[in-house]
């Protein structure tokens, strides 16, 4: 197998973008870090030069010595949970920021997105009791956006899809999903989640509807 | 120039076949590359062409400002060019909107979006911007070369390192003009993919005397050319196996020479 590659490099030695490693064939095929044009393989970062044998074929990557870990190289993506602010309220969505991603990086900008009503409680019951006022309790189906959040709330939510040109979609359909951080609106303290759709102030004692997150383990 | 020691040593040099600061006429500058200078970006690179100091770092792939920004298919490139007030002799704020700037911004974003590999980081923003520390000539490109590094220092995908380098003058002609020699003679700055042997940027703002002086110039150019991409090279090469060492915490930290020319 290692007759068939013609490397101009050796293994474990660092090439810069630009630097052609050789030709490619069948059984040799560009990984990351590298770029084919023409029946030739170019690095395009700069890093070390490996092989790695796969079942009949071989995988040329370049790899960088960079630590791609910035606050400003994150990207949403459809499907991640991102943490929001919401930002204004209306009676079919809400308007929120997204500050951060999943991975627990912060965004260098903060990114719209909305939340549509539809998209804050599941449409379908997870449970199926014959109890009609048990189904009523925790199968909620329709929300009022204000009864689920509220201007100043931190949410977790989830990518939906990429919405529109101005804004990303998010959904807070799962039990994990909802608000996570909210003040009260009587005396301004942090509250805590009572139930599923309840959050409580532990100095007044007024309860406030909430669509709260489920707390992580 | 009314000192007789000056113009003795101007004899002197002209003598020589030599330039005023004692080159000859087919040598660059003195280089100096530093990656790595500021640590709160992914890419930086500080690059000194002489007395010609720029400073440039790379921010992204990052989500653009405004959606409406946003291109499906590859990354949004911007260049921001800006200027110390000490940068030159006489101390002066210019404001970043200076057409000069604007216009030098515009053609370095044209270099760097032919060589890295925007199709690969759809739907975000990438970000360079560059200081001018200090100007003797030459800033054109010096603010290519110091992008161009800070890019790859950023580990972003490019075909091939872009390297500028201007040439000017008839006969001979020089290569890398100080601030001096860009005011008396024809300057021509290139930039070029030095491995493709591909020219990206070539700008000339001088009246040229035929079109067999405009083939000497611009290949004179690329040689220079050809002269950076060789320093540079050696350095980005050793920064990544001075990366590579102090990512295994066996830095040796040592003040080498082989990206001094």
């Amino acid at each position: 197998m290692s007759s068939n590659l013609r490397l101009r490099y050796e293994i474990d030695s660092f090439v810069v973008p630009g630097d052609r490693l050789g030709s490619f064939f069948k059984t040799t095929l560009p990984g990351p870090g590298t770029s084919a044009r023409k029946g030739h393989l170019y690095a395009s970062t700069a890093g070390r030069l490996s092989l790695q044998q796969q079942e009949q074929q071989s995988l040329i990557t370049v790899t960088p010595p960079q630590e791609q870990d910035f606050a400003s190289r994150r990207v949403i993506l459809v499907g991640q949970i991102v943490l929001a602010k919401v930002d204004r309220v209306s009676w079919t969505q809400a308007h929120v920021s997204i500050f951060a991603t999943e991975t627990g990086g912060t965004l260098q900008y903060p990114t719209e997105a909305i939340v549509r009503r539809e998209d804050i409680g599941s449409t379908v019951p997870v449970t199926h009791t014959t109890n009609t006022n048990s189904n009523n309790n925790n199968n909620k189906t329709s929300w009022q956006v204000i009864e689920a959040v509220r201007p100043g709330d931190w949410i977790v939510a989830r990518v939906l899809s990429l919405g529109d040109t101005q804004r990303y979609m998010l959904t807070l359909a799962e039990p994990q999903l909802g608000v996570w951080y909210a003040l009260s609106a009587k005396s301004g303290t942090v509250m805590q989640p009572k139930s599923w759709n309840t959050m409580v102030c532990p100095e007044t004692g007024i309860e406030e509807s909430r669509k709260c997150a489920k707390p992580r383990s | 120039m009314s000192q007789p020691w000056l113009r003795n040593r101007n004899h002197l040099f002209a003598l020589c076949n030599l330039r005023t600061d004692g080159r000859k006429a087919s040598e660059i500058r003195r280089m100096r590359f530093q990656m790595g200078v500021v640590e709160q970006v992914a890419g930086s690179a500080l690059v000194e062409m002489g007395l010609t100091a720029v400073l440039a770092t790379v921010t992204g792939p990052t989500e653009c400002l405004r959606r409406a920004d946003e291109l499906p298919d590859r990354a949004v490139l911007q260049v921001h060019f800006a200027a110390a007030p000490f940068c030159t002799a006489d101390r002066k704020h210019v404001p970043t909107n200076d057409r000069r700037f604007l216009e030098a911004a515009r053609l370095v974003q044209r270099a760097l979006e032919a060589s890295i590999f925007l199709h690969l980081y759809p739907r975000s923003l990438i970000q360079i911007h560059i200081t001018i520390l200090s100007e003797d000539g030459g800033r054109l490109c010096a603010a290519i070369n110091a992008a161009s590094c800070a890019v790859v220092h950023a580990g972003l995908a490019v075909k091939d390192i872009v390297c500028a380098c201007a040439a000017g003058g008839v006969d001979p002609v020089l290569i890398d003009l100080n601030r001096r020699e860009e005011i008396d003679n024809i300057n021509m700055a290139c930039a070029m993919l030095p491995q493709r042997g591909t020219i990206v940027l070539s700008q000339c703002e001088a009246r040229l005397p035929s079109v067999e002086a405009l083939d000497r110039v611009l290949e004179t150019a690329m040689d220079g050319c050809r002269a950076v991409f060789a320093v540079m090279e050696a350095a980005i090469r050793e920064n990544a196996a001075l990366q590579w060492s102090s990512k295994r915490g066996k830095a040796i930290v040592a003040l080498s020479e082989t990206n001094v020319v």
